[in-house]
């Protein structure tokens, strides 16, 4: 799925997977989407609201957000220090570090790790960057047992489906969706209780847990200082995939690292208020290295492994504020245009505007050419950031590039030169909307309204009609207002003053 | 801090790939490729203004926490010293308990254990050969916590050879004894009190509770219990 075109190597492959490269066409069709829209509504825009009210609780919230975007901007600057720091610490407490180069490594490492342990099943627990890699489908090639043990992916697992969001995965499902999936899984009778499809689950997980040979978790935070790493989690089962198997194998992008302890509270405090409106997650594990000598219980070795994956690729351009990101899902939920067509539109594993950014940086920008135009730049993105990455600005900056790099399409070329040109001079910006309106009104029907518009602009009328502009423009009566104000000020000038002083 | 003993990383030249990878993030950085790295300088300040939401010390901290902890779906009980075992019997009555198991890492267990014992149920002990299997099969659990916090509500426990992640996680119902003592004001007290108490040297597990095993996954439902606790009791002794 994720082969490229190009032949010359047959190895390569890109570092994210694409789904699907049209933007556009999906985008139509989730745009009419009824039961979408009431799922995302449901979800995505709650979520949104929660976000406001718990971070609110904070004393200053902007401001912890302000420092939240140093601290990470302090250690992306310092990347290299920090995940050596980090490397000698986790190794210090028993752990191994591995480093991989790319996706197809990283998986490859896994692999390794389970034939080196005998392990046979693997319960995991959510990281995006195991989407990323396509962990799974490795794993299972290898003829090893991988069970995504988050409810949400477990139910994307047996579907065969992927992720629509960072945090809720599985938003476009509904529960009678769900119970089609389970009741075809489990040979069970259909049920779209949400008590009970959580319940068949939990039961046929827990054999899992207890079976399991090898745990596979993301990663949250990585704490360079105490060689820690930090999971949030609501279910438990984080928890559970770190503390049972004999095996713990940690997976991260190499820009999860934070400098010390004292920095982790700050991001604590934002990263849960972000995502789901809680003032924490259910559990916040720290981890450092594997079991003590006389721990009854958790895993024998850990596994730490630290991932680049096109990463130092994006810390040495202008972009670099991406990798800040600490995949909270804010921007998606803040986004009008998330909100209309959801995660699958976007085509890879990140979604919304943070993917509209990464997934061009991660896979080159010649393979998503209109992903930084699924934005309106309203801003709100970049007011939801809990690190303060103005998503906008670098959309905007990622489009100027795209212009460099020739893959502007030659009709949004001659669009923009056009209306750079009319808006230099107030004559040609009077004509041009002098024009517009005499051509909007030409399509207008008895009533006011454009049903169909021609050409590019067709896209506006697909879905709603376009209202026609009256007939006298607002620089018109603007313009004959001034005038008869001026006029009746010299007529009767003593008693126009004394009308003002009434008011 | 550091153990002399512990094992270091690799030498340079011993493991090309990450050698490779590090370098790669110096290049990308326009740092020196070859020499070691110094701590570099300028960290921002971690402005407590902004940090902390509850004062150290603020003696409304109790009452806050029981507030929040019970907002996130902790069921909260108020006791004093003598009646812990009349409120752990409170707790653990609905749910018709058979089994428990009772691991404090600092409060006695022994008269505990006594008490349940008498009121019938089979009571297993942690740090001892098979625990962890037990605490997955046990109807319960009975354990005290390192901290609360104040800011959330929340509780913190860690593991040690005295004290396991399972018998706070694998049980359907929880049941902690927390001293009010415990209680601090915010999270950023809490990080440094686990580093003070084990020596500069994190535990291997250290987790921040706050509520009941839970999920919203299934059209916004909210379910508790998935893979955690479905019933979380915390019994504040306020003596």
């Amino acid at each position: 799925m994720s082969q490229n075109k190009t032949n010359s190597s047959k190895s390569f492959r890109l570092p994210l997977p694409v789904f699907h490269p049209d933007f556009l066409n999906e985008a139509a069709a989730a745009s009419t989407d009824k039961a979408l829209h009431a799922a995302l509504d449901n979800s995505v825009t709650k979520k949104d609201y929660g976000r406001r009210a718990t971070l609110a609780e904070l004393p200053d919230p902007d401001g912890l957000r302000e420092l939240a975007g140093l601290i990470k901007r302090f250690t992306l600057d310092h990347l290299d220090y920090y995940l050596e720091l980090l490397e000698r610490n986790v190794i210090a407490r028993g752990g191994k570090v591995h480093f991989a180069a790319d996706n197809t490594e990283a998986n490859t490492l896994v692999a390794q790790i389970a034939r080196f342990s005998s392990s046979k099943l693997a319960v995991k627990s959510k990281s995006m960057v195991s989407e990323e890699t396509e962990l799974n489908q490795a794993l299972t090639s290898q003829g090893i047992e991988v069970v995504e043990t988050d409810l949400g992916e477990f139910i994307l697992q047996v579907d065969n489906d992927h992720p629509t969001h960072i945090v809720m995965p599985v938003i476009h499902k509904t529960a009678s969706d769900i119970g089609r999936v389970f009741a075809k899984f489990f040979k069970t009778p259909y049920t779209n209780d949400p008590q009970e499809l959580a319940e068949m689950a939990r039961v046929y997980l827990r054999d899992k847990f207890r079976q399991a040979d090898m745990g596979i978790s993301g990663v949250n935070f990585a704490v360079a200082e105490t060689g820690s790493i930090v999971i949030c989690t609501n279910e438990g089962n984080g928890r559970m995939c770190t503390s049972r198997p004999r095996v713990h194998v940690a997976i991260m992008g190499m820009e999860k690292v934070i400098p010390s302890l004292d920095d982790l509270p700050v991001f604590l405090k934002l990263l849960a208020r972000s995502a789901s409106g809680q003032s924490l997650t259910q559990y916040t594990s720290i981890i450092t290295g594997p079991r003590r000598e006389g721990e009854f219980d958790g895993p024998d070795q850990f596994h730490l492994i630290i991932m680049d994956n096109g990463r130092s690729k994006i810390l040495a351009g202008d972009y670099r504020d991406t990798l800040r990101c600490i995949r909270c899902g804010a921007c998606l939920n803040a986004c009008p245009i998330y909100r209309k067509v959801g995660g699958r539109t976007y085509g890879s594993v990140y979604p919304g505007p943070i993917g509209a950014l990464l997934t061009p940086l991660f896979n080159g920008m010649e393979n998503h050419k209109h992903l930084p135009n699924a934005t309106s730049l309203c801003g709100a993105c970049f007011e939801a950031c809990p690190v303060k990455i103005n998503i906008p600005e670098l959309l905007i900056h990622m489009k100027e590039d795209q212009n460099k790099l020739g893959i502007t399409p030659s009709s949004q070329k001659l669009l923009f030169r056009l209306w750079s040109w009319g808006l230099k001079h107030s004559w040609s910006y009077i004509l041009g909307q002098k024009m517009q309106k005499l051509m909007m009104r030409m399509l207008m029907d008895k009533d006011g309204w454009i049903k169909k518009m021609p050409g590019p602009a067709r896209g506006w009328t697909i879905e709603r009609d376009f209202p026609a502009p009256p007939k006298e423009s607002f620089r018109k009566l603007m313009n004959r207002h001034q005038r008869e104000q001026k006029r009746n000020k010299k007529k009767n000038k003593p008693q126009a003053q004394g009308e003002g002083q009434n008011v | 801090m550091f153990d002399p003993r512990a094992p270091t990383p690799p030498a340079p030249g011993t493991n090309p790939k990450r050698d490779e990878f590090l370098s790669s993030v110096r290049h990308a950085l326009g740092h020196s490729v070859v020499g070691t790295l110094a701590a570099p300088a300028g960290r921002p300040e971690l402005n407590e203004r902004l940090t902390r939401q509850v004062k150290m010390g603020d003696p409304k901290r109790i009452d806050r926490w029981a507030e929040l902890a019970g907002k996130t779906g902790v069921k909260v009980e108020r006791a004093r010293s003598v009646g812990v075992q009349a409120a752990i019997d409170e707790c653990l009555e609905e749910h018709k308990v058979q089994s428990v198991m009772l691991n404090m890492a600092d409060l006695p267990e022994d008269n505990i254990a006594a008490h349940l014992a008498a009121r019938g149920m089979k009571v297993y002990r942690w740090a001892q050969e098979g625990c962890a299997e037990a605490a997955f099969n046990c109807d319960a659990s009975v354990t005290d916590c390192r901290y609360g916090l104040a800011d959330t509500g929340a509780i913190m426990v860690w593991s040690d050879p005295g004290f396991g992640r399972s018998s706070t996680l694998t049980v359907p119902v929880h049941v902690v004894l927390l001293p009010a003592g415990r209680i601090l004001a915010d999270m950023i007290d809490a990080l440094p009190h686990v580093l003070r108490d084990t020596g500069g040297r994190m535990p291997s597990n250290v987790v921040i509770i706050n509520g009941p095993s839970k999920t919203a996954d299934i059209e916004m439902n909210l379910v508790t219990g998935v893979h955690g606790p479905k019933f979380l009791y915390v019994v504040v002794i306020e003596d």
